[in-house]
């Protein structure tokens, strides 16, 4: 899955936890700022992702850095999917 | 001199729930519930079987924490509320009688969450401070409630299922003249009022609580801490509120105490059980070795409403 494809999925599953259209999303938009989600909101999100994209969340890899934008977000999707196919 | 507390009795019910069951029962959905499971770590709560009840409990792990030594006071430190005939009435001399303790004074500490036990530890310990206290006067701490009562009683959405273990431990002041295993060095408590509608509060509110809770949790232990007269960094335990994984995720980020000193060993298998938790893990810990004579070990609770409690200990040396 590219990054674009990340991207796009990220505004599905945005949409669906807050409940209301998310117009296209751009990298540097900050998640609590920006987006107005909170902490249970994010925890939503992630198990949307799980659930849409087969993103494998390990709790003990979740730094507070990976939620501060839609960028870093993407980052640690990205990297969750390179870690799956070597594993 | 300080005060000493006695090893601590635990009493866990006869089964186990699955977290995943209590929470379906309670209409939540399968993401959700993939919540508490795998971010929040919880699996099993310990739960009352049939014909158990939490006085049977609380009677064992009183007499257990006593060891055949009398108490002029028992506070029970509990979460839920009891109807004021049973604080005042039936259950109260029930308890103190089964106890061997019928004519020791007897409160029940509430109003304060799951703060309570820490709570009903240290008014023990001011108690016995009093001027003109007896060298062995001691008081015995009771903790725990019947979170299985009712489903909604046990659940706080987005964050913990509880159970119904109990424990106690027996108090004695700075002249007492039984070995203790730990002893007081401080404590340290905070409130936030904002958060008083508890279970009744909006989403938003929740949010809120969740974000205030792990600045607020670290800044009283911090306090507690300097009553002891030590930093954070010279914490050996932080033994636990067992709310969830999440919560100490966040502590230990927001304060750098190290994960792995954290003793987060009885989330999966007991998970949170009201104001227990902070004492089951120390027991825990102790049991199993984790702790070594001169650990300086945080006892921590947190509250809904919110309510902040920590409370200091040093293992003593063995025999």
């Amino acid at each position: 899955m590219d990054r674009t494809a990340i991207v796009a999925q990220l505004q599905i599953s945005l949409s669906e936890v807050l409940n209301r259209e998310v117009a296209a999303l751009r990298e540097d938009q900050r998640l609590f700022e920006d987006l107005a989600l909170d902490s249970t909101s994010v925890i939503e999100l992630l198990m949307s992702l799980e659930d849409t994209v087969g993103l494998e969340v390990d709790p003990d890899d979740l730094e507070p850095e990976v939620f501060q934008t839609v960028g870093t977000l993407v980052d640690y999707v990205a990297a969750s999917f390179a870690k799956t196919a070597a594993a | 001199m300080s005060a000493g507390l006695s090893k601590v009795a635990v009493r866990l019910p006869g089964r186990v729930e699955s977290v995943d069951d209590i929470l379906a029962r309670q209409g939540c959905g399968p993401r959700e519930r993939r919540v508490f499971t795998t971010l929040h770590g919880l699996r099993h709560s310990p739960t009352l079987a049939a014909g158990e009840r939490t006085e049977d409990l609380l009677v064992q792990a009183g007499r257990a924490a006593l060891g055949g030594r009398s108490a002029a006071l028992v506070l029970y430190g509990h979460t839920l509320q009891l109807a004021d005939p049973e604080m005042c009435g039936a259950f109260r001399d029930r308890l103190r009688d089964r106890l061997g303790l019928p004519g020791s004074g007897f409160y029940g500490v509430s109003h304060i969450n799951c703060t309570s036990v820490l709570r009903s530890l240290e008014l023990a310990r001011r108690y016995l401070a009093r001027p003109g206290a007896g060298p062995d006067e001691r008081v015995l701490v009771l903790g725990g409630d019947q979170g299985s009562h009712h489903d909604r009683s046990r659940v706080i959405p987005g964050l913990t299922v509880a159970g119904d273990a109990v424990v106690a431990v027996l108090v004695q002041g700075p002249g007492g003249t039984d070995r203790p295993r730990y002893r007081y060095l401080g404590g340290a408590v905070a409130r936030d009022a904002r958060f008083h509608r508890n279970l009744r509060m909006t989403r938003q509110e929740s949010a809120a609580f969740a974000e205030t809770a792990g600045a607020a949790t670290v800044e009283t232990v911090r306090r507690a801490a300097h009553a002891a007269g030590v930093d954070l960094d010279q914490i050996d335990w932080v033994m636990p509120h067992l709310a969830n994984r999440t919560l100490w995720r966040g502590f230990s980020r927001l304060s750098g105490f190290a994960w792995n000193r954290i003793c987060l060993d009885l989330i999966p298998e007991r998970g949170h059980n009201f104001g227990t938790d902070a004492l089951m893990a120390l027991e825990h810990a102790d049991r199993t070795r984790r702790v070594r004579p001169g650990d300086r070990c945080a006892l921590v609770s947190v509250g809904q409403g919110a309510y902040f409690q920590t409370v200091i200990v040093e293992v003593v040396d063995d025999e």
